[in-house]
């Protein structure tokens, strides 16, 4: 920011109520600066400062215009969540189908000890599971059927709440199934002798989990930046 | 009033040909001479939303000054739209100067 400069300090400005969304901060504090530079040029006022002024008071107040954004980019935010976490769960099923396929056609059929932990941690992961898919797409039917409003009112804040809560929901979910997923892959690597074919297991947990904590650090943030939309409007 | 017709008010504005934000704002204020003054900065949130739903598009070019600047046209749903809103504009005011007209009628005859 060049200081002293009334213009940069007005973007810096427009960019600081903008926080809860950085590149629409970017977008906003460059059309906003180029606008009041374009209003100079096209004054007729003697006095430079005046005119920096006059342009500044005419385009409004920060605050009030970060405001006006906040009903979109929340609609944003929330949307681009629940797309992500809807193709972290197909990509965790996807690594799980590949897995039981790989043990299916690497012949290796479970222990003993497996056997028995199978009989509680299948219905568990497969439970858990289900709960993470019904979550997400839910999330995502619920943001995708919503409609922005001009202006922010408590009831579409509470629309955008339901939803992240309906994505962390999912999160947790897909930990449980994951978790219960690395018991029984790991009773079932200690029960054989381990080769190079465990890889492949190994591997598609170490992808179920990356896309797991994906998805939790998408929601997290989703979180945070709903928290700094909601105070800019004062429904914190 | 204003707020309710903000979106028609900067598609009307770009039916002349793609502009940045502050060409819209001078085209409203010249084409309603003046009658429009709103605070500058509120028709970015609206044509943020315009672009959203598809009615807008927008890039960024390089102004003559060599500042970066945002170009918003409209796109062919926002001609649609345009001229759905001007339809209906039209009517409503056919409507409304119809209603004042009768009512100036129906007050001449009550005065007779």
């Amino acid at each position: 920011m060049r200081l002293g400069d009334p213009i940069a300090e007005y973007g810096a400005a427009i960019a600081r109520e903008l926080r809860f969304d950085a590149s629409l901060a970017r977008r906003v504090r460059a059309e906003a600066e180029d606008h009041l530079l374009e209003a100079l040029a096209g004054s007729s006022e003697p006095s430079a400062q005046e005119a920096q002024r006059q342009a500044i008071r005419a385009f409004g107040d920060p605050s009030e215009l970060a405001r006006a954004f906040v009903p979109l980019a929340l609609q944003s935010l929330a949307r681009r969540a629940a797309v992500l976490l809807a193709l972290a769960v197909i990509g965790i099923f996807a690594a799980m189908v590949a897995r039981v396929a790989w043990y299916g056609w690497m012949q290796w059929p479970p222990g003993e000890q497996l056997r028995a932990a199978n009989t509680i941690g299948v219905p568990a992961d497969r439970l858990a599971f289900a709960i993470a898919f019904i979550f997400a797409l839910m999330a995502l039917i619920y943001t995708m059927t919503r409609r922005a409003p001009p202006r922010l009112h408590a009831a579409y804040g509470h629309e955008i709440r339901r939803c992240i809560a309906m994505g962390t929901m999912a999160v947790l979910a897909l930990f449980v199934a994951i978790a219960t997923e690395t018991i029984l892959t790991g009773i079932r690597l200690v029960e054989s002798d381990v080769d190079a074919s465990a890889l492949v297991p190994a591997f598609s947990l170490v992808a179920e989990a990356a896309l797991a904590m994906g998805s939790a650090a998408c929601v997290w943030a989703s979180r945070r930046r709903l928290s700094l939309a909601l105070q800019l409007t004062g429904q914190d | 009033m204003l707020k309710g017709h903000l979106d028609m008010i900067v598609l009307a504005a770009l039916a002349g040909g793609p502009s940045h934000g502050y060409g819209i704002i001078q085209e409203i204020k010249a084409r309603s001479r003046g009658a429009f003054d709103l605070p500058e900065g509120t028709i970015y949130p609206a044509l943020h939303r315009l672009e959203k739903s598809g009615l807008l598009a927008s890039h960024w070019a390089t102004a003559e000054s060599g500042r970066k600047r945002r170009i918003y046209k409209l796109t062919r749903r926002g001609q649609r739209a345009l001229s759905d809103h001007r339809a209906l504009w039209q009517r409503f005011t056919e409507a409304i100067g119809g209603l004042f007209g009768e009512k100036s009628h129906a007050t001449g005859r009550s005065n007779r």
